[in-house]
């Protein structure tokens, strides 16, 4: 078997789980190559049938429209139901302030928006497409990664997951989420995108954009939610993104890869890593994602 | 291009993590950034302002505080040839549990020695986990060379004592390698300090000599996962787990002793003739067919027993007690009934504890007796229907892991 037939087939086997052991599961999606990934899993999963689950998108309402533009056309294809959770409408009902900065990322407000949806459509399974070369403490964690009922994971004391069997019970307000491409790396995704031949929002590939240049030498997009000083200069660069998160945290990097092949290529070049080269956000302490998913963060 | 799952087992400080940093650093999977991420949690925190290796995988706070692994991480890299899914497992002994869960899911195991020390109670107990796994590519890597000066005698006679630890155990031909993780001796690149050795380095063992033996087993197996309805079919969704299946062929529901003939199946978004070991199908009867998720389908020759008694070999995961009275929950693959430990008979490994109870990390063949007949196998045999987990019916914790015998 090939690798990627082993890798399609485990994520089959873990979206097939979800769908006969859990009651209300939700695949969440973003927009990203790697839910967009999911979806195309779990058309083969359910073939014939419609999806078992709707899908969610959590909008911190700072998305490129780039994104939402190929979500709303995605659902349309696909004939599938999709619920959108504001980030927005949870600051309101919590009176909670918007952030501040000159790039003020709602990312960590995302997870009350999420507990909250849990809790209205009562899931019980929240399917991602977070992969474990993400991140160090992704890489620690379970296929099906048990929380609380506040919706803390607990590093330290996860179930353990033996063979390919799946302890899918749950206590009382206790949630599971769930992570078929755990094993699969930023190639992986790639590969699998190219193979199957996957369409893309257009910001994974090389574009002309608006950008002013960090002190780390990130490239951020320019626009609404970004303050710009009279220091900022804007630079006019042939850009794409590597991964796709908010406006106000994901930066570009300099790409002039048109095509998934180009995109291959120049990836096996790189010496930076996927969240190292995009996310401004995670290099607040060591322990960043770590702290943000033992607050409910997927 | 092939996947290779291995994992790294050994006693804590055997250098597990720092030798997996060195595969990682060596092959060159490790990004520039992370590179810098690693010395700068040093600057912070530690004396040694080198790279430290182990900090590629130890990802929670807690383990870089300890300076300990406490739970599996994965780490990837790939190579022309082979696609690499690392586990690294933690050493001491109160983690087994977690050892356990990496290993299992891995064909191969690469089990660290600590060349100043030698044979440990945890490489006795590592060496039998991987043997109940039945894990067929076990290397020994004998770590810290450079603390003996590269001496090829302390290493022969160490690898003297781990071949007749694994003649009882029935692991033939382990493969004995000497290196230094941390000096990077014998990992990727050949040392000049081990010139006396003539084998291969672990990196080109690994390329080059793992060779996994897809159908070699005789048996057909296949449980129904998932049922898909969509118009007026029923689809049995489920995965491959021995030999191949065809549309036209017979085969035996266990769980009812009905013979059904496979119509049609489908792989993904297709019809297909067969399908084999691996890969997750549906399979379509005639419409008189009513199977559930759980049922077992095999060929008639080499059916799986049907039976309510078993005698198994379990680890116990959980720091509760086992007992003779509680009835658990029984899962095996898809397959859910309640079940009783009726005997302790032996107890292969221990943590201070004599009594019949099974205590964390114990590992011991018991006597299980189910609520009602289930369809099982012998774990060698089949893997996936010969392997359970335990689960406390009171707050679901995951209580053990079991193989049948």
């Amino acid at each position: 078997m090939n690798y990627l037939d082993f890798l399609e087939s485990e994520a089959i086997f873990s979206l097939r789980e979800v769908a006969a052991q859990f009651k209300r599961p939700v695949l969440l999606f973003s927009g990203g190559k790697d839910s967009i990934c999911m979806v195309h899993l779990c058309k083969k999963a359910f073939y014939p049938a419609k999806f078992p689950f709707p899908l969610m998108h959590i909008d911190t309402g700072h998305n490129f429209p780039e994104t939402l533009e190929f979500r709303d056309d995605l659902v349309k294809e696909l004939k599938e139901s999709l619920i959108v959770r504001l980030v927005e409408d949870t600051m309101i009902q919590k009176g909670i302030k918007d952030v501040e900065g000159k790039f003020p990322s709602r990312n960590a407000l995302q997870s009350l928006t999420l507990l909250d949806a849990i809790k209205e459509f009562k899931f019980d399974a929240c399917i991602g497409g977070a992969r474990r070369d993400e991140e160090k403490s992704r890489a620690k964690e379970r296929m099906f990664s048990l929380r609380d009922k506040i919706g803390k994971w607990d590093p330290a004391n996860q179930r353990p997951e033996v063979w390919n069997i799946v302890n899918a019970h749950l206590n009382e307000d206790e949630n599971m989420r769930v992570f078929p491409l755990s094993n699969w790396t930023e190639l992986d995704v790639w590969a699998y995108i190219q193979r199957e031949k996957i369409a893309l929002p257009s910001l994974y590939f090389s574009h002309e954009r608006a950008c002013i240049e960090t002190s780390d030498g990130h490239l951020m997009n320019v626009n609404e939610f970004v303050s710009l000083s009279p220091a900022d200069k804007i630079l006019t660069e042939k850009v794409r993104y590597r991964t796709i998160g908010d406006m106000t945290c994901t930066a570009a990097v300099r790409s002039t890869a048109t095509s998934v092949e180009e995109i291959i290529d120049e990836l096996k070049r790189t010496k930076i890593s996927e969240r190292g080269a995009t996310r401004i956000d995670d290099r607040i302490s060591d322990a960043g994602m770590e702290d943000r998913k033992r607050e409910g963060y997927f | 291009m092939k996947l290779i799952r291995l994992f790294t087992a050994g006693n804590v400080d055997d250098g597990k993590s720092t030798l997996i940093g060195r595969l990682l650093l060596d092959s060159g999977a490790v990004s520039t950034d992370i590179i810098q991420g690693l010395t700068k949690v040093n600057e912070l925190g530690m004396e040694n302002p080198e790279i430290d290796l182990a900090f590629l995988t130890d990802g929670l706070r807690a383990e870089r505080e300890l300076g300990i692994t406490i739970d599996v991480a994965y780490k990837f890299f790939s190579t022309q040839k082979n696609k690499y899914i690392i586990a690294d497992t933690p050493g001491h002994f109160e983690y087994t549990r977690n050892m356990f869960t990496g290993a299992s899911r891995c064909d191969v195991a690469i089990i660290l020695v600590d060349v100043t020390i030698g044979i440990t109670e945890q490489t006795k107990r590592h060496s039998l986990i991987v043997s109940l796994l039945g894990i067929k590519h076990v290397i020994f890597a004998i770590n810290k060379m450079d603390l003996k000066q590269y001496d090829k005698f302390v290493f022969e006679a160490i690898k003297t004592d781990l071949v007749e630890l694994c003649k009882p155990l029935e692991i033939d031909a382990p493969t004995v390698l000497p290196m230094s993780a941390l000096k990077g001796d014998n990992v990727v690149e050949k040392s000049p300090f081990l010139s006396w050795f003539n084998g291969p380095t672990l990196f080109d063992y690994l390329e080059n000599s793992i060779h996994h033996n897809e159908h070699e087993n005789k048996l057909l197996r296949f449980q129904v996962q998932y049922l898909i309805h969509a118009d007026d079919t029923i689809g049995y969704a489920g995965r491959i787990e021995h030999g191949v299946f065809h549309v036209g062929q017979e085969v035996l529901v266990g769980s009812t002793g009905e013979l059904k003939c496979i119509q049609n199946i489908v792989h993904n978004t297709q019809s297909v003739s067969f399908a084999a070991e691996g890969m997750c199908v549906s399979f379509y009867f005639d419409n008189q067919t009513e199977l559930k998720r759980g049922d077992i389908l095999s060929a008639v020759a080499f059916a799986p027993t049907v039976g309510n008694r078993f005698t198994t070999t379990i680890c116990w995961m959980s720091d509760r007690y086992s007992d003779l009275k509680t009835e658990y929950l029984l899962q095996l693959g898809a397959i859910s009934v309640g079940a009783k430990m009726i005997a302790v008979q032996q107890k292969l490994l221990e943590n201070n504890n004599s009594s019949e109870n099974l205590s964390l990390n114990d590992i011991a063949r018991v006597v299980i007796e189910t609520e009602t007949k289930i369809v099982f196998d012998r774990y060698e045999d089949a893997k996936a229907s010969g392997s359970f987990i335990l689960i406390d019916p009171s707050d679901y914790a995951t209580l053990a892991a079991g193989i049948i015998c």
